[in-house]
């Protein structure tokens, strides 16, 4: 139970540290004019640019739900629903998240080769290691597998309980 | 479901009250409840046992499969 309370502490810290930060970024860049992405500023605006642009604001975003999840994936156990709906559900969309990601990355990564002309990064460079898109493809896959292991977990359960 | 529960027959026979029953095989009345209205998914052969003595009844007194249509 304590090692539960601290991964429920951390991530409450990690995932409002990183909203705070994000927020602290984006109001120092309106503020003060220097709204750049990879610290460099695009001034004559393309439609790959502006995808390159969304691909970029996106991948916050998924990384987000995907933390929010584990966040209230924490909660859950600490109440003690363990094999729950809402324990699946959480599962399941932190899967999403972390593929949806993966899948915004690598995108944007490819994006980001053509808007800088860097060549094609799809296959290069980050395919080992926990950072590589791969790698949180394969992380979301096991928890969508997970969510149906819990799922089963869910169903034993209850029938453990029916059994009088 | 194509087990049917008597219980219930078997109960009003003996002229026992359920309360009574889940006293004498100690088992919750809402465990009653769940096996009297069909609900449980499995019956221990402990509280069968337990159902067939203090009821002094056999096990196909209180079970019944009817063959699904």
């Amino acid at each position: 139970m304590r090692s539960l309370m601290l991964f429920k502490l951390m991530i409450d810290l990690f995932f409002y540290g990183s909203i705070m930060s994000v927020l602290v970024t984006l109001g120092f860049g309106i503020s003060t004019d220097s709204f750049n992405i990879g610290g460099q500023r695009f001034d004559d605006l393309n439609p790959t640019i502006i995808t390159f642009m969304i691909f970029t604001l996106l991948r916050p975003i998924t990384f987000f739900i995907a933390v929010y999840h584990i966040k209230q994936l924490a909660s859950s156990f600490i109440k003690g629903e363990i094999f729950s709906d809402p324990t699946s559900r959480n599962l399941k969309m932190i899967g999403y998240g972390f593929i949806l990601y993966s899948v915004v990355e690598s995108i944007g990564e490819y994006l980001n080769s053509i808007v800088n002309n860097i060549g094609d990064t799809i296959m290069s460079g980050n395919f080992m290691g926990f950072n590589s898109a791969w790698f949180q493809f394969t992380l979301g896959l096991l928890f969508v597998f997970m969510d149906r292991i819990f799922q089963n977990a869910k169903a034993l359960e209850q029938e453990n309980e029916l059994t009088i | 479901m194509s087990i049917v529960i008597n219980l219930d027959v078997v109960l009003a026979k003996r002229g026992m009250k359920s309360n009574e029953l889940a006293q004498q095989i100690g088992i919750t009345t809402a465990n009653l409840s769940i096996l009297k209205t069909g609900k449980a998914k499995a019956i221990r052969f402990s509280t069968l046992e337990a159902i067939c003595d203090v009821l002094d009844c056999q096990p196909g007194d209180i079970l019944e499969y009817l063959k699904a249509e």
